[in-house]
């Protein structure tokens, strides 16, 4: 039997501005199984971010259990938190977050560069593959301000992958790029999805959250709706992806 | 309209923060009251010429025997006056012990002797009556005296009819001839003027009258070097100058404020000091104003896309430098002004004088404030335009397409390291030379004279009247007998000079060395009382102390400092050993004729090294003592012992001093502490400001980095949050950070440690150092200002990390 990946009891989140309360997530209960493909949608302040955060260990929940690969998170400091996000989990941001004063090797290499179980070798070939997966090995020495947005998503996204992490989150990705890059960046995680990687999704967007294969709906933090669907609608390929991303911009 | 707009929102903005408008005034307003109070002392002390009428032509001669400074003579005046053509006025003057007694009561005044055009040159113009003329100067003539006004009012009640009334000085009848202007005084304000009544051509060389002063006025389109140069030359043309055959005569020419001043190094050295805190301030607040004007660069994108001109721009923004500026510069005249105020009266309360000269005292007037405003706009300009100019040339389209990550940031970011990179530099110097200098001085401090000074008290006798000799020696006795009777008095003993005095020197020579006169030793000579030594505190190291039986009768004999025993005789025993001195004309040193050597004096005792007012010289001058009886010098201090606080014998032993001669009153009459005080009171002051720029230094790079830092910080808040995102560690995000702090140190460093090492070199060259615990300053520094940069760029990160990965990567 499969381990569970992430397994959340109870969840809460509340932020406190000045004397206000606001309950962001309650009592969530998650369980994402290795090779899912979750999205998760709702109107907007309904607490995706928020939950995405918490499950990738950039915040921390109020109250309840969490559970990463069978161990509990509750409990861990920041460096042992750090440490899973390094290995375990690759982020794609709505906004790319690049650095800026790197290229995209360097941005690429960034999280690898803190993997002490690996070679400098092995790390560069992880970084190499990651490029050649997002077609983006041409332009390995260019800055994010030289590249366009699905560029840049793209390179956001070998980021992420470039360690094969056991989870990638992404937070709305296609939010800040037109409909033939979206489609672009969508079909990259279709291909990752289909490659046997696991994927947490944020989004607005109804087409996108169609192609995962399980679906969650928020509704003022909490979840209302967890459908699941055996195959999902992602059916495009990493080639495809890059043959269509080809024909929008170079 | 848009001018007015522009200052309203300047305004508006400056309220806006008004924490940060506070803290960018207050440091303007250190860093030009700094400069402003130092400029103002170096325009009055240096830059100024004299209060004379034609004060940039008068000029200050002295003369100098083989390049050592001797005093001018009235037939250096004499040959001067006949022969040198760049000039068109020459007057000598000199000050002089007067009592004034009219039968009650003696009051001790320093009188001014006068010659040639003293009243033409320094201005001194009479309110009643007339000025001293040639007529008075006849030798034989009567005796005719002109006051200051401070003595006619303070002393006279202000008669209106005191010309031609006849006082008491010196116990001789003087008539007045005249009262001076108050504010036309030289060179102080409570003095008489006298006319010196003496003339070369009635004198020989050797009997010649010393003038403290020769002043000339230069002839208009002549130079001080010109002046110089002639002068030089007629004195090496005229042999009967000389005291002996192979000496060589040249003449000190200076302007008279440049004379009465000084030697000017450390104030420069502190004006230096002044403006690199002016320059630090000034960084400051524009790394301050570029911090601002990068958190605004949407806005200043905006007005750039809407088609506002850069010139424009560049004004709006430098609003607030104009503001935050002239406000710094108003309390910054305040601050200088109370500077000044403050100065003067610490080296009042300091000074021994009954009155503070005239040509060192400070004020803040017009020319200053002007000044204050001059340096006001030059640092509106240097603390506004950089930032202004920057901001003006940004790249608006990629601002307003991504307003966090924009190419001016990187500009500013650049421009704020040169910044920081200079603060360090800046500070680093200051600091080490503050350091320097503060071990020095503390060094000289602690070394102190060589005795225990906080028990005594001394005052001055002037026995000039008393003849040669017995009767002298006789008065001495008696004063002697009455102060050891005062209460409180633990002992009480007569030097002609403390070690809290300069003294006098002579050239010694050891008998049978057969040195040419160049290689004979520089000694301080000292008269005193056979107990002396014992009520000093000085012990006798080898021999024997003086007793009553050296007296005019006996052999000569002296009793030597260590360091002079090392120089005559290295090695040897100096006991038994003869020396003599050679007196060269009034009392100063130039090898001359046998006529003028001492008699063979014999070395009967070896005292430690006591130093003369030398506690910060590189070099001490080595001492000879001789017994009072067998000199008979005509000044003497009566030198108390006491039990408690020393002060309190002030009155008593003026009292006591006057119960034995009323005509004879005490003078100069002070605690050893409070000469002392006054002895390293520009010394002190000196630490202290260096000490004090020092510390701005320090507080400036601390603001001044934390500032970049903080800005920095704040703008990479989301990359740091990107990086903590993917799982770098926090350390390594320290790292990072740090890695860039250490860059700024390391330029920093590399430039402010050689540089402090040069401006330490200075204070290191100039006063002697007791031991190398100065170098520890060149070490101490730079860990002082590493930690400030280490916490100054800690904080503002740590507050960054202590954010959740997922607050920073949502900053705007």
């Amino acid at each position: 039997m499969k381990q569970v990946l992430i397994e959340m009891q109870s969840i809460e989140k509340i932020f406190y501005a000045d004397d206000v309360e606001t309950h962001a997530l309650s009592n969530i209960h998650l369980r994402i199984q290795p090779g899912d493909y979750l999205s998760i949608t709702g109107p907007s302040g309904c607490g995706k971010s928020t939950l995405l955060s918490i499950i990738g260990l950039l915040d921390s929940a109020s109250g309840g259990d969490y559970s990463l690969l069978g161990e509990s998170v509750n409990n861990l400091d920041q460096k042992q938190r750090t440490k899973i996000r390094n290995k375990e989990i690759g982020f794609i941001f709505q906004s790319f977050n690049l650095i800026s004063d790197m290229t995209v090797w360097e941005n690429i290499l960034l999280p690898l560069s803190y993997r002490r179980d690996l070679s400098n070798t092995q790390k560069n070939a992880l970084a190499t593959q990651a490029l050649q997966d997002v077609s983006m090995t041409h332009r390995k020495k260019h800055y994010p301000a030289q590249l366009s947005g699905g560029q840049q998503q793209r390179v956001a996204i070998a980021r992420a992958i470039a360690g094969k992490p056991s989870l990638i989150l992404a937070d709305e990705p296609t939010g800040n790029l037109d409909t033939k890059n979206a489609e672009v960046v969508m079909r990259l995680l279709d291909e990752l999805h289909h490659n046997g990687a696991s994927i947490c999704m944020v989004t607005h967007d109804p087409r996108s959250a169609q192609r995962a294969n399980r679906s969650i709906h928020i509704i003022d933090g909490q979840i209302v709706s967890d459908e699941t669907s055996p195959l999902g609608k992602g059916m495009g390929t990493l080639s495809a992806a890059r043959r269509d991303h080809c024909e929008v911009k170079g | 309209m848009n001018l007015l707009f522009d200052i309203q929102y300047a305004i508006r903005n400056l309220f806006k923060s008004l924490s940060f408008t506070l803290l960018t005034i207050v440091v303007m307003a250190i860093g030009l009251g700094a400069s402003l109070f130092i400029t103002t002392a170096v325009k009055h002390l240096a830059w100024e010429p004299m209060y004379f009428p034609d004060g940039d032509r008068i000029i200050n001669i002295k003369r100098r025997i083989n390049n050592e400074w001797r005093q001018t003579l009235l037939h250096d005046y004499q040959k001067i006056k006949d022969e040198v053509k760049s000039i068109d006025l020459i007057s000598g003057h000199s000050k002089t012990t007067t009592v004034l007694s009219d039968g009650y009561q003696s009051i001790r005044y320093q009188g001014t002797l006068v010659t040639g055009d003293f009243f033409k040159i320094t201005g001194v113009t009479p309110l009643l009556g007339r000025v001293i003329t040639d007529a008075d100067q006849v030798p034989g003539g009567p005796p005719v005296v002109m006051l200051s006004y401070q003595i006619w009012q303070n002393y006279f009640n202000g008669q209106q009819d005191i010309i031609g009334k006849k006082i008491k000085i010196n116990q001789q009848e003087h008539e007045v001839v005249g009262v001076a202007t108050q504010a036309s005084a030289h060179p102080i304000e409570k003095t008489f003027w006298l006319p010196l009544k003496k003339h070369a051509s009635d004198l020989t060389l050797e009997k010649s009258a010393g003038l403290q002063n020769l002043n000339a006025r230069l002839k208009p389109g002549f130079s001080v070097n010109q002046a110089r140069e002639e002068i030089n030359r007629i004195f090496s043309n005229s042999p009967e100058l000389l005291t002996a055959p192979d000496q060589k005569l040249t003449a000190r020419v200076f302007t008279e404020k440049r004379s009465q001043v000084g030697t000017l190094d450390l104030l420069y050295t502190l004006f230096a000091a002044s403006l690199c805190v002016l320059s630090l301030c000034c960084i400051n607040v524009a790394n301050l104003l570029l911090a601002r004007s990068n958190s605004r660069m949407n806005e200043t994108a905006i007005r750039l896309a809407l088609g506002a001109p850069r010139a424009k721009l560049i004004g709006q923004t430098m609003w607030e430098a104009v503001f935050i500026c002239l406000l710094g510069g108003a309390f910054a005249i305040f601050l200088a002004g109370w500077g000044v105020e403050s100065t003067m009266d610490y080296f009042q309360s300091r000074s021994k004088m009954s009155e503070f000269p005239k040509a060192m005292r400070l004020s803040l007037g017009y020319e200053e404030v002007f000044i204050g405003i001059a340096i006001t706009l030059v640092a509106v300009f240097a603390t506004g335009f950089v930032p202004a100019w920057r901001s003006s040339k940004c790249d608006f389209n990629s601002i307003l397409k991504d307003g966090s990550k924009t190419s001016l940031g990187k500009q500013t970011g650049s421009v704020s390291r040169y910044l920081v990179g200079t603060q360090i530099t800046l500070s680093c110097m200051l600091m080490i030379a503050a350091g320097v200098l503060f071990i020095l001085i503390q060094q000289g401090i602690a070394a102190g004279y060589g005795i225990t000074i906080h028990k005594f008290i001394s005052g001055k006798l002037s026995i000039h009247h008393y003849p040669y000799g017995h009767s002298r020696v006789a008065y001495l006795n008696r004063v002697l007998a009455e102060v050891t009777k005062l209460p409180g008095v633990e002992a009480a003993t007569l030097v002609s000079r403390l070690p809290t005095e300069y003294s006098p020197a002579q050239n010694l020579e050891p008998e049978g060395a057969g040195w040419a006169y160049n290689d004979f030793v520089r000694s301080n000579l000292v008269e005193m009382y056979p107990n002396a030594f014992d009520t000093l505190g000085i012990s006798v190291l080898e021999g024997r102390a003086f007793d009553q039986n050296d007296n005019q009768g006996s052999q000569k004999v002296a009793i030597i400092s260590q360091l002079l025993a090392d120089k005559l005789w290295p090695n040897e025993s100096p006991l038994g050993k003869r020396v003599r001195g050679y007196w060269g004309v009034r009392g100063y040193l130039d090898k001359g004729s046998q006529a003028q050597a001492d008699k063979w004096t014999t070395v009967v005792g070896v005292v430690p090294q006591i130093s003369h007012r030398e506690m910060f010289d590189t070099e001490l001058t080595p001492n000879m003592y001789v017994p009072y009886q067998q000199s008979n010098m005509a000044t003497m201090a009566v030198v108390l012992k006491t039990h408690g606080n020393p002060d309190k014998l002030k009155a008593p032993l003026a009292k006591a001093v006057l119960k034995i001669d009323p005509n004879t009153p005490v003078f100069d009459c002070f605690s050893l502490t409070q000469q002392d005080k006054e002895n390293r009171a520009s010394h002190d002051f000196i630490k202290w400001m260096f000490a004090l720029f020092a510390i701005a230094a320090l507080v400036m790079a601390a603001t001044g980095i934390y500032g970049m830092m903080s800005n920095h910080i704040r703008r990479r808040t989301q990359e740091i949050g990107i990086r903590r995102a993917l799982g770098v560690p926090d350390a390594a995000i320290i790292r990072l950070i740090m890695g860039q702090s250490l860059k700024q140190l390391a330029i920093g460093f590399g430039l402010g440690l050689p540089l402090g090492y040069l401006a330490s070199k200075i204070f290191i060259d100039k006063f002697s150092a007791q031991s190398l615990l100065y170098t520890i300053v060149y070490f101490v520094v730079p860990v002082i200002i590493a930690s400030v940069v280490f916490l100054a760029t800690i904080t503002p990160l740590m507050r960054v990390l202590r954010q959740t990965p997922a607050s920073a990567l949502r900053y705007e």
